[in-house]
């Protein structure tokens, strides 16, 4: 049979083979909360942006995607690394941010200032990219709900009142923000639709 | 199987989508996975075949695969059938993906109308194609009316169908289609699949993605989650059973299709899962497969 294209098929570029697996990362993470999923090797991107938080977000972005930077995170080199790499549509406030990122959970702003999308709409919610410093060592947490067959133990290094305001979150359902949590090796996944035990 | 050079095409983006779209298609498959049950909109692409051939399954099949994945693709339970041979050669062709017929092997199903017998792992993702995602939609024509009673969790009106079922008939009469309700909270289409798998899908191993392509939504239902079918106290819900095992392989345990068997008026009952039965018929007679009998 005679194609119009002779050559065998392209294999996917490097970039789009790294969206394809940290995307899957992302849905593991996300389909089985609680659990650490490693990610892949990731390129470096400029101080203080992380390997991580960049791969993740470059695997998620376009124009459609509102992103809010922590201000730690918002200075030109890392603006300028983000709209070379992807098209990218930055916001001023967390609540108008379809993905935010946060590199520091000193620095996360109350889970509310987010947008919780809306009641017929729900998936018009920020999902926030949270770079913690360590996955485990923080106070111990079990988690229930969809994705975790009995219960799932957390236990990300977060402020003291992150697990209460995430309680509130919860109690939105099905409002509320997903919080996609990182040390820079694995990620958490936490969709509202899991809650505290 | 992996596609020889000959059968792969160049010029296309792995997986036929650009990666824009398959960015965009990630974003709601994400949101799908955090609001389990909820129909997520998403900008659905002219696709290489026409809408209600599979287009929101294969656009969700291919924002998910990767080179690594091993694809099977069911129509109606088979992998012979028409639906599955051309997105199995699609996904050949664009992606040069190695695919099975083997449930067991594969990574990735894309089905139509059934999901595998055979439980599915925590490594497997399921993908199925629906034509109709909005489970209100025969009663609630508007599309803005059926959203105003997913947000508030106003389901009477389904309730109301399924009695006056029974109150006419006796019984509920939806064989395939059977509205569940998704951790409690949203009402949803589990796809034109007989309701015989309605129970495959509550607290499954694996995650179960739904596309609809022409209606332009997608929603999942994430592994580990509470899906029931929607019923009554004195009413429950049952699935369907048949008097019979299948006529090749025995089973009593799968979902039987009715076949003519030759002669006027001749029939027989056999499994719906192709893969099942032929997997059920190897492990009984292994002589036959050690001689060469087995499957291609």
């Amino acid at each position: 049979m005679t194609t119009a294209f002779s050559s065998p098929a392209a294999p996917p570029s490097e970039a789009a083979q790294r969206d394809q697996r940290v995307f899957r990362v992302l849905l593991r993470a996300l389909s089985y909360p609680g659990r650490v999923v490693l990610l892949p090797a990731l390129p470096s991107a400029p101080a203080p942006l992380c390997p991580a938080l960049a791969g993740l977000l470059l695997g998620l972005l376009d124009l459609e995607a509102g992103l809010w930077l922590t201000p730690a995170l918002d200075c030109p080199p890392i603006r300028s690394f983000l709209t070379y790499r992807a098209a990218v549509q930055f916001v001023a406030t967390p609540r108008e941010a379809v993905l935010a990122v946060v590199d520091d959970p000193a620095g996360l702003p109350p889970l509310d200032a987010f947008h919780p999308g809306e009641p017929a709409c729900p998936e018009r919610s920020t999902t926030v990219l949270l770079r913690v410093p360590a996955l485990a060592g923080g106070p111990a947490v079990a988690l229930r709900g969809p994705g975790i067959e009995a219960t799932a133990t957390v236990a990300p290094r977060v402020p003291y009142g992150f697990w209460d305001q995430w309680a509130r979150n919860h109690a939105r359902y099905p409002l509320g923000i997903d919080i996609i949590m990182t040390d820079g090796v694995g990620l958490v996944g936490l969709p509202r639709s899991v809650g505290r035990e | 199987m992996i596609p020889n050079d000959d059968e792969v095409a160049g010029g296309y983006n792995f997986a036929y989508l650009d990666e824009q779209t398959k960015r965009m298609v990630r974003r709601a498959i994400l949101k799908a996975v955090c609001i389990p049950g909820h129909q997520v909109p998403f900008g659905s692409r002219e696709m290489p075949l026409p809408a209600g051939w599979g287009t929101g399954g294969l656009q969700v099949t291919a924002s998910v695969i990767g080179p690594d994945d091993v694809l099977k693709v069911i129509d109606q339970g088979t992998d012979a059938a028409t639906n599955a041979v051309s997105i199995r050669a699609f996904f050949r062709r664009v992606a040069g993906l190695a695919t099975t017929e083997r449930t067991r092997e594969a990574s990735l199903i894309q089905t139509r109308h059934r999901i595998p017998e055979t439980p599915l792992t925590e490594e497997q993702i399921l993908v199925l194609q629906v034509p109709q995602p909005e489970p209100l939609r025969q009663l609630v024509p508007r599309g803005a009316a059926a959203r105003r009673l997913h947000a508030f969790a106003d389901y009477g009106v389904m309730y109301v169908k399924l009695y006056e079922d029974i109150a006419r008939f006796g019984r509920v009469t939806l064989a395939y289609d059977y509205p569940v309700l998704v951790n409690g909270r949203y009402l949803a289409s589990p796809s034109p699949i007989p309701r015989f798998d309605n129970p495959k899908l509550d607290n499954s191993r694996a995650l179960s993605l739904f596309g609809a392509g022409r209606e332009r939504r997608l929603y999942a239902i994430p592994p580990y989650t509470r899906v029931a079918s929607l019923d009554f106290g004195d009413h429950p819900f049952e699935v369907q059973r048949w008097s019979v095992g299948c006529a090749l392989c025995g089973s009593r345990a799968s979902y039987l299709d009715e076949i003519g068997s030759g002669g006027p008026g001749a029939r027989m009952f056999v499994c719906s899962d192709t893969d099942y039965c032929e997997e059920r018929r190897e492990a009984s007679a292994p002589a036959r497969r050690a001689a060469g009998g087995g499957r291609p």
